[in-house]
């Protein structure tokens, strides 16, 4: 029953708003007999004519260029970056490229789409994608022309033939091409830097129309004929068991059509989410309250100290010779949600052999292997569609939820999207770990450290942190341990991962290295920093936020570095503290090297929105635990930052190698430390941990 | 007995219980997706709409208290083509994930409505319950002021 889905989706989505990307997926998907619901990759069943010669790319005859993207476009722009590094190569006609989002499929390789990997995992794959295609089209035109290939000249979605002036399109020639063979791998060769057009150069999103006229899917926005709307009443608290519920209630409001026990809770099925919101509030479940409720944050912050007491404390060895003085420091960071402003979702349909799964998910593939299992069928027979993320920061690498509506959509015998409300997707959620992070160093008489120890405790993160994970500093390392604290609390990567917890205890330290020993916090990064790209952006932002120039009393600057994978970013926060002690961000100067800059205005984006995530938990703060659950259930407890309160950004870019790497994340990191360092500039006030607290800069009459 | 109103210029005429909001007639029964829902307590905007030309949320607005208004969503912002809003959100790259972005336009253009020339303070003020999770602020101010200079 499944395939005929594809096409019923396509005729209502045409009807309600026009075209859109998932649209186009779902009309190259449109399933033939016998075969899967899954979109094939776009050089299978080609129209006649069209040139086809790998997964990513299809040359058509009208002159379309249609690139797809197996990783989740979640805002990050990889549907604008990746498809820019393939075109570029191909020589293709920007204006007539589309480009569309890849189902879940093998045959695209890993399509896990976490920290800031996509464009470092798949540049090279995709370039070359784009040049053996180009070799094609330009050794069919040698073939129609009968000329020699290395006579013929690219350009713009056309191969000319300077000698007789003859030219054919890209379009034009896709039939000839789609008859040859692909070029030996070898063979090969990507365009010099100075040969690239499209690439350095600032290339508006190719998603920006449909997301300004409500025509791009969301998972959320999917809609398929005679489907039904689902919520789940969940646990009350971490752990708790359902002992009853009012099923005769709730299948008495209006509109709601069944009542499904899960594991995960009880779900609600209706003809629209308001019935089946309201079908959920009749339910009125109780729940055996189990272990964990009266788990509150304190206890939390009792257990990461417990951590830190055990063998790791007793890590300290003699002080190494020519010690004058030794620092400590003890820092802290909270619970962090991701609040995506598009809650949880995915829409199942269900048949009798085979499945259809629409959703935002950031590891389709494994989320196809779990639905899979729980539906007792071959992956091959699950056709798992990725729509636009509504934002995910990590939360959709997580797949709660997609059995739920498999198996809600085979109860019901209908397609059913299950849909989280913010409650659930704020109290059921996969935190990003609290941390306490204790660090010591020994000085010398010049104030350098002799000495750098870095212990801490956390969740999960805690099990990664290694002797490697050191500050990008030349400092002696005597210690890097974690210490992993279990919890009942659910836990999962946000945007910046292990890195924002790393960075931040590192950075404030080397700070407070710096006021120790009375050197400038700047000068001693550069003393000490053993990366020349990352001194390169250290003294980029530092030279443009004028650092040293004298300011007003109250206002201070703070700098911070982040070594991320391959990205290297400094930022300097400027702040003014006023007399409540509330901070104010006047300024955030910005130096980034991504090595080669993909496009300039995707970068700048993705540095304001990583500056705007992390403000966000250094001035709200993260989420909070009381009564065995997250005590905050909306925006109202778990605010974020709005209009009015997001800082200048300035963003200056530094070409410091030759290959691209991920610019998703990699800014996130450094604004609270280098906030915090600004503040203690401003105040003499040394904060430790998020979020800050205006009482406790407030000027003392 | 049915509700009626105009949606997007034209009659519309609904038979659904008075409660429901206009959130999910939009969304699930017209299948005018681009009203978004993002917390169902009008503290975050996504659902923001035009009723009669003022700036809404539709998560909070039962169905019933539309009879005999106007309402717009963004579906419906331009009779052809783009609003100006929406070319100069396009000509200043804005949208990330692009989710909150519909709401975020209509709250815009309700506030160019009234004031066609705002100050930074006046767009802050305006916008300041349309959440953005990307961070597009700075990028959101330099469209509204776009498309005031008339520059789209």
């Amino acid at each position: 029953m499944a395939p005929r889905f594809s096409r019923r989706l396509f005729l209502k989505a045409g009807l309600a708003a026009g075209s859109s990307l998932l649209v186009s997926c779902t009309l190259a998907a449109r399933p033939q007999s016998g075969e899967l619901p899954l979109a094939p990759p776009t050089n299978e069943h080609p129209p006649p004519g069209a040139f086809g010669p790998s997964v990513w790319l299809r040359v058509d005859p009208d002159e379309q260029v249609t690139i797809t993207i197996a990783k989740s476009e979640m805002g990050q722009g990889v549907h604008t970056a990746l498809a820019m590094l393939l075109a570029d190569e191909l020589d293709a006609d920007w204006a007539q490229v589309r480009v569309v989002q890849a189902p879940a499929d093998g045959r695209y390789g890993n399509q896990y789409t976490v920290g800031s990997t996509s464009v470092e995992e798949t540049h090279t794959l995709l370039r070359s994608a784009g040049a053996a295609a180009r070799m094609m089209l330009v050794a069919a035109t040698a073939q129609v022309f009968g000329v020699d290939a290395p006579s013929l000249r690219v350009e713009r979605g056309t191969v000319s033939d300077p000698a007789s002036g003859r030219r054919l399109s890209y379009g034009q020639l896709a039939p000839t091409a789609a008859t040859l063979d692909p070029p030996a791998p070898e063979a090969v060769q990507l365009k010099p830097r100075e040969a690239l057009r499209l690439v350095g150069t600032p290339v508006p999103r190719v998603d920006a129309p449909a997301k300004v006229d409500g025509s791009a899917r969301f998972g959320i926005d999917i809609q398929l004929p005679g489907m039904r709307y689902a919520v789940l009443a969940r646990p009350t608290s971490f752990g708790a068991r359902l002992t009853g519920y009012d099923e005769a209630a709730a299948l008495a409001v209006p509109g709601v059509r069944l009542v499904l026990p899960l594991d995960a809770g009880v779900a609600v099925v209706g003809d629209t989410t308001w019935a089946a919101i309201k079908g959920r509030a009749a339910l009125a479940p109780t729940w055996e309250p189990g272990p964990h409720a009266s788990l509150d944050s304190a206890t939390i912050e009792a257990q990461l100290e417990a951590g830190l007491a055990g063998p790791l404390a007793r890590v300290a060895g003699d002080a190494p010779a020519g010690t004058v003085r030794r620092i400590e420091a003890t820092y802290r960071l909270p619970f962090r949600a991701h609040s995506a402003i598009e809650p949880t979702s995915y829409t199942a349909d269900v048949g009798a052999g085979s499945a259809t799964i629409w959703a935002p998910a950031q590891d389709p593939q494994a989320a196809r292997l779990l639905i899979a299992e729980a539906l007792g069928m071959a992956p091959e027979s699950v056709g798992f569609n990725v729509t636009f993320l509504g934002g995910a920061f990590g939360r959709r690498l997580k797949h709660d939820g997609a059995v739920e509506a498999a198996l809600i959509s085979r109860a019901a015998g209908a397609p059913v999207k299950l849909v989280y409300t913010r409650d659930d997707e704020l109290r059921h959620s996969f935190y990003h770990p609290a941390s306490l992070h204790h660090l010591s160093a020994e000085l010398d008489s010049a104030g350098l450290p002799l000495s750098w120890r870095h212990a801490l405790a956390a969740g999960f993160t805690a099990g990664d942190f290694q002797i490697g994970d050191r500050p990008p500093y030349r400092i002696p390392i005597r210690l890097t341990a974690g210490a992993l604290v279990e919890s009942p609390v659910p836990q999962g990567w946000w945007r910046g991962v292990d890195f924002v917890q790393m960075v931040f205890a590192t950075e404030c330290f080397i700070d407070e290295i710096a006021a120790a020993s009375g050197r400038d916090p700047l000068e001693l990064r550069r003393a000490l920093c053993d990366d020349d790209r990352l001194l390169a952006v250290l003294n980029l932002a530092a030279e443009r936020a004028g650092w040293g120039e004298p300011l007003p009393s109250r206002m201070g600057r703070g700098v911070a570095l982040c070594l991320y994978n391959q990205t290297r970013v400094a930022q300097v926060v400027q702040v003014r503290v006023d007399a409540t002690g509330t901070p104010h961000v006047e300024r955030v100067t910005v130096a980034v090297d991504c090595g080669l800059p993909i496009n300039p205005l995707g970068i700048t984006a993705q540095v304001e929105g990583s500056i705007a995530f992390a403000l966000t938990t250094a001035l709200k703060g993260g989420v909070t635990v009381a009564k065995g659950r997250i005590a905050e259930a909306n925006f109202d407890g778990a605010q974020l930052l709005r209009h009015g309160e997001m800082p200048p950004v300035e963003v200056h870019l530094i070409e410091g190698g030759p290959a691209p790497s991920g610019m998703g994340e990699p800014a996130v990191p450094p604004l609270a430390p280098a906030l915090l360092n600004a503040i203690f500039a401003a105040t003499g006030r040394r904060l430790r941990s998020l979020p800050i607290i205006p009482a406790e800069l407030a000027k003392r009459a | 007995m049915p509700i009626t109103f105009t949606l997007n210029g034209e009659a519309a005429r609904l038979d659904v219980a008075p409660d429901v909001p206009l959130l999910w007639v939009l969304r699930d029964v017209l299948g005018l997706t681009g009203t978004r829902f993002g917390c169902g307590a009008g503290l975050c905007g996504a659902c923001t709409v035009h009723l009669d030309g003022a700036a809404i949320r539709a998560c909070l607005t039962p169905i019933a208290s539309v009879e005999g208004r106007s309402v717009t969503t963004i579906e419906g912002l331009a009779r052809e083509g783009l609003h100006p809003l929406q070319r100069a959100w396009i000509a200043e790259d804005v949208s990330q994930c692009g989710y909150c972005q519909p709401g975020q336009i209509m709250a815009a253009t309700a506030l160019l409505a009234t004031t066609p020339q705002p100050s930074d303070a006046e767009i802050a003020a305006a916008l300041a319950g349309n959440l953005c999770r990307c961070g597009t602020y700075l990028r959101i101010r330099r469209a509204v002021r776009r498309a005031a200079a008339g520059e789209v």
